[in-house]
This record gives C-alpha cells, sequence and structure tokens, in this order.
C-alpha cells in the first residue's frame, strides 16, 4: 500500500519533470538539436552501412572471433568486477536524495520500500531512453536489413545488460554490509562466497557446464546475445530469455530484502565537496594569499583546483596511473617495435571499411572520454555560486572548464588511441588518432556547455534532464560525424585549412553559449 | 484552534469541491453554489465516523535519550548525553556551532544510530524501527531541501498518504495550514521554484498535516522565515504543546529558544553543560541576565567589551 503511494510519487515526479522542461523554450530547442542530430546521424550511418555492405558482411567476420565461452567470459568479468567493485561503491545509498532525510528515513516505511520506488522510477528512465534510442535509429532501418524490431531488441538488450550490472554491484554492496555485522568467521565465509560467484561468472568451466552454465547470468545473456545475432542456433532463445529474467529477479529480490537502515547513515555520512573546502573556495572567501601563487591567472586556479578536488577520488587516481601506464607501452611500441608481427591482420574484403570503422570506434571512445566536461559544472554542486559570486570574469570560469576537461580527456584517452592505432593498423592511421584533437575540442565545448546549462535546469544535479544528457551524445556525434566524412572523403590543402577554422568557430560558439548559461543560474 | 466548520468557511471553492469528491458527496446538479456545496460537504462530513481529531496520547516520557553516545571515526560528536522531553513540553537544544545537536536529533530521529547508549521515543526502542512510533515523529533537517518535481499539494498528499491520514482528512489540514503558513497560493506552484522560507514552511506544513499530537524534532525550524512566519509558527507550536505534544527544537537564536522554550539543554563539544529552566540556568549565573549571557558563560566565557 504505501510502497504503491511511493512508486505513485515517483512517477508523478519524473512526468512533472517532463511537463516542466517541456515548457521551457531553450529545452525544447535541445529536444529539436538532438532528434534531428541524431537521425542525421544514424541517416548517415544507415547510408554508410548499405554502400560497404557492412552489416551483412558483419556476422561472417564476428563468427570466427566469437564464440559462447569467449563472450561468456568477458560478460563475466564485467559482471565479476561490478560486484566486486560495488562493495566499495555506493551501492543501494545511491537511490536516496537529500530530502529523503526528513522526508522518507523517518517516516514510516522501510527502506527496502523507497528502494523499490526509486528502481522503479530508474526503470521508467531506462524504459523512456530506450525508446527515444530506437526512434533515433529508425533511419537506419530504411536503407539496411536491419528491422526495428530487431534494432529494439538489440537496444532494450543493452539496457537490460546494463541493469544486471548494476544490480550486480548493489548486490556486492549489500553482501558487504550486511556482513560487517556478521562475526569474523561468518565474514570470511560472505567474501569466500563472493569470490566463488565471481570466479564462476567468469571461468569458462562453469560457463560451459551444461547445469551450471544455465544458472550463471554470463552464460546465459552470451547464449541468447549470440542467437540473436544469428551467429549461434538454438530452439530455447525463450526458455533461455526466461531464465535470464529468474536470475534478475532473484537478484533484484535479495537486494530489496536486504537493503537495511544503516543505507541512512552512510548516506548522510557520504562525503561531501562542502565539508572541505579547497584551494579555490578558500581563495574566493579570502582565505587564501594567491600572490605567491606561481599563476597569476585565475583560470589557471579554477584549473588547478578542479584536479585537485577530482585527484581525491580514488578511481580518478587509478585513471591516470593506467594512463601513465598506456602512454608508456604505447610509446615503447610504436618506437621499437615499429612493425611487429603481432598486429592484426584482416580479411581483404573489409580493409577499405577499416579507416571508416577505426574512426568511429575513435569517435566513440573520445565521446566517453569527453564526458568529464559534461561533469565539470555539476561536480561543483552547491559550490557552484561560490564561483559565480568570485571576482572571476564568466569567460575565465567557462574556459578553465573548457580547458581543464580538454587536458584531462586527452590523458585519458590518446595511450589509449594509440595502444589501437598499433594493432589495428593501416595507411594514414597516424592521420586518424591525430584528429583527436580537433575531435576532443569539439565534444569537451559541447559538454562544457550542457554541463553549464544543466544547473540552470535542475537544483539537483545528480539527476540531470534526459535530453540534456542526450544531447551531449548527440551533437557530438554530428558533429563528429562530419569531421569525420570530410577528412576520409574529402583530402588537400582545403582540410587542413577547414578543419581548423570550423573547430574554432564551433568551440567558441559553444563556450560562448556556456557563459551565457551561466548568467541564468537560480 | 480552528474546528472542521471554521476551515470549511474559509476552503476556497476548489478545495471544497476536492473535499466533495473524496467525500463522495452526490451532486444531481450541474452547478451548485458554495454555500450550498459546503452543507453538503458538512453533512457527509457528519455522517462518515468521527475522526479523532487527535490521535493517542504520548506515553510520558515521550522523548528519553540514556547515556546516547556518537562517534565518526575519530571524532566524537555526542559524548554521553541523557536527555527527556515530556508531552506538553518545549524543549530547547541550544550549542554553539559543532556542539552536535543536528547529530542528537538524528538519532532520535532513528536516522543514524547511537554509538551506545538508547533512544527511546513515545515509550519504544527506536532500534525496534516501529511504524506506530515513526507515525508521531516529524523531523525538519537542518538544510532544508525536498522533491523539486513535485507541486506543494501533491507532496503533502503524498505525506498524507505514507501516514495514512484518511484523504478528507488530508484535504482539510492542507487548507487549514497552508493558510496558516501563508502558503496557500503556493500550493500549485513546484516545489523546486519556491523560496527558502516557503521550502521551510511547505516542510512544516507536511508535518502538520498528520493529526497531531507529535514528537517534533526541529532543526532550526525558524530559519529562513520572515517575522510573520515565525510568529504563527510559534503559536503554533506553543498550541501543540498545550494539547500534548512533544518538541525538542535546535536552535542558535537565542531570543527566540528564550521566549519560546521552557527549559533548556546547552551543549558544547558533545557535552551537557548545563540544563534547566531560564530561571534555574539565572539562578547558576548570577552575572548572567538573559539566556545568551547563560549560554556564553557555559561555552568559553563571556568575552570582555
Ligand atoms: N557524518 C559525519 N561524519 C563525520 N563527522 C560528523 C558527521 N556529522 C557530524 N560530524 C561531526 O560531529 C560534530 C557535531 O556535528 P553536528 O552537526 O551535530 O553539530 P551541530 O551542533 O548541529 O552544529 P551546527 O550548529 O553548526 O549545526 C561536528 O564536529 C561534526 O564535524
Ligand atoms: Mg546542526
Amino acid at each position: 500500500m504505501k510502497t504503491h503511494a511511493l512508486v505513485f510519487v515517483e512517477m508523478r515526479e519524473v512526468l512533472n519533470g517532463v511537463r516542466r522542461t517541456a515548457k521551457s523554450a531553450s529545452l525544447l530547442g535541445f529536444y529539436a538539436v538532438m532528434v534531428c542530430g541524431g537521425i542525421f546521424i544514424s541517416w548517415v550511418l544507415g547510408q554508410v552501412a548499405s554502400a560497404g555492405s557492412m552489416l551483412a558482411s558483419v556476422p561472417v567476420l564476428l563468427r570466427d572471433y566469437l564464440t559462447v565461452e569467449s563472450v561468456a567470459t568477458v560478460l563475466g568479468l564485467v559482471m565479476a568486477s561490478s560486484l566486486i567493485s560495488g562493495m566499495f561503491g555506493s551501492g543501494t545509498t545511491s537511490v536516496l536524495r537529500p530530502p529523503d532525510e526528513f522526508a522518507l528515513m523517518p517516516a514510516p516505511v522501510g527502506p527496502h520500500q523507497i528502494f523499490v520506488a526509486r528502481y522503479a522510477r530508474r526503470i521508467l528512465r531506462k524504459l523512456t531512453i530506450a525508446l527515444i534510442i530506437v526512434l533515433v535509429l529508425y533511419p537506419m532501418t530504411i536503407r539496411t536489413a536491419l528491422s526495428l524490431g530487431e534494432i529494439s531488441l538489440a537496444v532494450l538488450g543493452a539496457l537490460g545488460l546494463l541493469e544486471f550490472v548494476f544490480l550486480l554491484s548493489l548486490l556486492g554492496y549489500t553482501l558487504r554490509h550486511r556482513a560487517s555485522g556478521l562475526g569474523r568467521l561468518k565474514r570470511l565465509a560472505v567474501y569466500v562466497c563472493v569470490g566463488c560467484i565471481a570466479l564462476a561468472l567468469v571461468h569458462p568451466a562453469t560457463n560451459s557446464n551444461p547445469v551450471l552454465g544455465l544458472l550463471l547470468p554470463s552464460s546465459l545473456i552470451s547464449l541468447v546475445a549470440l542467437s540473436a545475432a544469428g551467429i549461434l542456433q538454438t530452439q530455447f532463445l525463450w526458455p533461455l530469455m526466461g531464465l535470464i529474467g529468474i536470475d534478475f529477479l532473484i537478484m533484484f529480490l535479495v537486494v530489496t530484502v536486504s537493503v537495511e537502515r544503516g543505507d541512512y547513515e552512510r548516506y548522510i555520512a557520504r562525503p561531501t565537496p562542502v565539508s572541505r573546502p579547497t584551494r579555490l573556495e578558500r581563495a574566493v572567501r579570502g582565505e587564501v594569499d594567491f600572490s605567491q601563487s606561481r599563476f597569476s591567472d585565475p583560470m589557471m586556479w579554477v584549473i588547478l583546483k578542479d584536479f585537485w578536488t577530482r585527484m581525491r577520488s580514488p578511481l580518478q587516481f587509478a585513471k591516470y596511473v593506467s594512463a601513465a601506464g598506456a602512454s608508456v607501452v604505447a610509446v615503447l611500441l610504436w618506437v621499437v617495435f615499429p612493425y611487429a608481427a603481432t598486429r592484426i591482420t584482416l580479411p581483404v574484403s573489409t580493409r577499405n571499411l577499416i579507416p571508416y570503422a577505426f574512426f568511429l570506434v575513435e569517435m566513440a571512445f573520445l565521446h566517453v572520454a569527453s564526458t568529464t566536461s559534461l561533469l565539470s559544472f555539476s561536480d561543483e554542486r552547491e559550490n557552484i555560486y561560490l564561483l559565480r559570486v568570485s571576482p572571476l570574469p564568466r569567460s575565465s570560469v567557462v574556459l578553465a572548464k573548457f580547458v581543464g576537461s580538454l587536458v584531462e580527456s586527452l590523458i585519458a584517452s590518446v595511450p589509449a588511441l594509440l595502444l589501437l592505432a598499433y594493432f589495428v593498423t593501416f595507411d594514414g592511421v597516424l592521420s586518424l588518432v591525430v584528429l583527436a584533437l580537433p575531435l576532443l575540442s569539439l565534444f569537451c565545448a559541447t559538454g562544457t556547455m550542457i554541463g553549464a546549462y544543466i544547473p540552470v535546469f535542475t537544483n539537483e544535479p545528480s539527476s540531470p534532464p534526459i535530453p540534456l544528457v542526450f544531447a551531449f551524445p548527440v551533437i557530438n556525434l554530428a558533429l563528429g560525424g562530419l569531421l569525420g566524412y570530410f577528412v576520409l572523403q574529402v583530402s588537400g590543402l582545403l582540410l587542413i585549412l577547414a578543419i581548423p577554422l570550423f573547430v574554432l568557430a564551433a568551440v567558441w560558439f559553444f563556450l560562448s553559449r556556456a557563459s551565457r548559461a551561466l548568467l541564468n543560474y537560480r | 484552534m480552528e474546528t472542521v466548520d471554521e476551515t470549511l468557511e474559509m476552503m476556497r471553492a476548489e478545495d471544497l469541491r476536492r473535499l466533495a469528491q473524496t467525500v463522495n458527496v452526490p451532486l444531481s446538479t450541474r452547478y451548485v453554489t458554495v454555500t450550498e456545496l459546503r452543507g453538503l460537504v458538512r453533512e457527509a462530513l457528519d455522517s462518515l465516523p468521527r475522526p479523532a481529531q487527535t490521535g493517542r496520547p504520548l506515553s510520558d516520557p515521550a522523548v528519553s535519550v540514556i547515556g546516547l553516545r556518537k562517534r565518526y571515526g575519530a571524532t566524537t560528536a555526542v559524548k554521553s548525553l541523557d536527555l527527556t522531553v515530556r508531552p506538553g513540553e518545549i524543549v530547547g537544544l541550544v550549542g554553539p556551532n559543532g556542539a552536535g545537536k543536528t547529530t542528537t536529533l538524528r538519532a532520535i530521529a532513528g536516522i543514524i544510530r547511537p554509538t551506545s547508549g538508547s533512544v527511546m521515543v513515545n515509550g519504544v526502542d527506536m532500534r525496534e524501527d516501529s511504524t506506530e512510533t515513526k507515525r508521531v515523529l516529524g523531523y525538519i533537517p537542518e538544510r532544508p531541501t525536498c522533491y523539486e518535481n513535485l507541486r506543494v499539494r501533491e507532496y503533502l498528499t503524498f505525506v498524507a498518504k505514507i501516514y495514512g491520514v484518511p484523504r478528507h482528512i488530508a484535504i482539510i489540514r492542507t487548507s487549514r495550514f497552508s493558510r496558516m503558513l501563508q502558503l496557500d497560493e503556493f500550493l500549485d506552484s513546484y516545489i523546486g521554484s519556491l523560496s527558502k522560507g516557503n521550502l521551510q514552511r511547505t516542510l512544516l506544513a507536511g508535518i502538520f498535516v498528520r493529526p497531531p499530537p507529535y514528537v517534533l524534532l526541529l532543526d532550526e525550524p525558524i530559519y529562513g522565515l520572515d517575522p510573520r512566519g515565525a510568529w504563527s509558527l510559534k503559536r503554533h507550536l506553543r498550541h501543540l504543546r498545550d494539547t500534548g505534544s512533544a518538541i525538542l527544537l535546535s536552535t542558535h537564536i537565542l531570543e527566540v529558544a528564550e521566549g519560546l522554550c521552557d527549559r533548556f539543554v546547552i551543549m558544547h563539544e558533545g557535552d551537557v553543560v548545563g540544563r534547566g529552566t531560564l530561571t534555574e540556568l539565572r539562578e547558576r549565573f548570577p552575572r548572567a541576565r538573559t539566556l545568551e549571557h547563560v549560554f556564553l558563560e557555559l561555552t568559553g566565557g563571556i568575552p570582555e567589551e
């Protein structure tokens, strides 16, 4: 009964959110850009795919590489790592929100009821996202052999997989915190259990075992995925999907019944950036004398402050370490073994498509790396007003966020790109790698702009409006696709002049929008 | 406090229509005057089993904290706190920043678990997580936030549902308290667009849609309210006290505390450094004339002019 009321109010909130955004003109603009850009991209992709008959050759290509075991191992690896990293993540507290402190935590509702309601909201959100993606992908079905049903299934499948991974991380979290109340021996037993589950998810022996394999989501999903892709033949598609559903339900129920009140305390005690003033915050409050600083430019302070705040998160630290490792390896490979024999050789029939494929992968990769720019403003949370009232010109703030995230994403992506280019090599691969700079500049500029708009539309930047977040990949892919098209189709001197001009103009435009957005903060 | 009839008298037509729908007033004609509708609603309400205007009285003491201790890693936020609040009493929790007031209130509300010690609310140990006990609790946090995509009315309806308040009572009480808190013109606004004071009023209205008596835990409740809002809140808190609610509030505004609270608990660095009525405290410190002086004496001495 009360769960029902909780779910109902979540849905109402979502609906109201949509209503509120639909009433604001600039958000409608974003919607338009998003849908048109998305449709444009998928139309272009459809053209490319049909011209090169790329999609037709994909299953043939993949059949040699993909087996149930290999896919299950990869999926299992993802799932196991999310189970284990979930133990140290924010787990089920991630569904809580600040107003819950007074509205729900002391109220006569249980933590599991709150969890169920929030999860329902999450599913609704995911379904909306799926719907939008399917809509945007629709033009692709026109020129290719794909049907709308297949695309919908693929999108739903991908989102379902992500949900599985999310639930596993919640499972890891609840197991850890449930275990922390137990005695030493029992706790050890729980940890051993988690280890066993993780191992079973990954190990080929359990995944290909006819009994265990039917219990493990890793092998079940890989079976279904491969048969849906036409690589594997099976009559048991529906029963297999049913088993996946049962796995999902079991995990959901286990998490639901084990959500506990301890979450409230962990949520309230979560570290907030507010409690630890960073250098810039102190500077803005007039507590630090920057006259000793080597940098005289306020922009630099903002960048440094962002850098140091981010460095406090272990994840970020790990990112820098792995980026450093990858760069060392990449440089070693390119310099010491420029023509190693280990490079992947591809069938001749697909060779002319490789540059396109490489570019697409590069673009997707850079896009992911540039998400830091999207978060650059919302990371400030309540401190955003500090920046707004500080005696810095708006342009410095925006530029600082832009440059900061550009450097950040260059660090995160270029080493890995070099590695990729080393293994999948072809003539002119390095010129495509060099494109990372203009692409990232564009992506970070759009990210900064959208990031700057998020606090305009919501006071709760942790859950930005869906269209805003979607505008990011859509604008990026559209612009990136345009750039890639010119580079791969046109060549010559014109290009060398046109690209920098185009990029500069676009970056300037986006950043000036961002600076405008700062004016409109609530 | 105004009666149901008085509330009906003041109710806007729109709310009256809503109420008529919930209590199933048979409307045979297409048009009906407000006065007629009011009569019909009154009849319908009378035919319903009279809901108790107030719930069961609180047990005495309503809040009983013994030896509460709360540690966060190396810092001890609350050292060893004993505290009782009886029904019909407003107790002020005062102390400098970081004294442990918020921590104490959160522990009583059952949001955080004490490191040691016991917290009893309405005669039940908070560790038991009893639904009945939570039904009487009302907590206002120190930094008010709310679900910004809900309208004020939707939020109040939601609270009523969560606390099991019948719908018609919720409508009557919403109308009454939104008027008292000067919130009625914002009932259809999104919470995200409210000013800070109106947000605070919304949270208060969210408590008052439930029938009293309450155990109220208010962290800086006057914060952000304008003088009129503060005045009507204080008046209502006194009324609640007189009808058997137990109120524990933390505040920095000593004038408010002095005028409102019956007793004080003064905290400093997690410890209770003084407690009693204003007269008792004054007797302990003959030099002190106001609560402010007592406060300064207890928390580090009165600074020289
Ligand atoms: N979640 C937490 N994690 C770590 N330390 C905490 C936490 N909450 C409170 N503290 C510490 O406990 C002490 C008491 O904090 P509390 O918020 O209860 O003080 P307060 O009396 O409410 O102060 P104020 O008047 O500023 O609101 C402080 O030293 C604070 O730093
Ligand atoms: Mg406090």
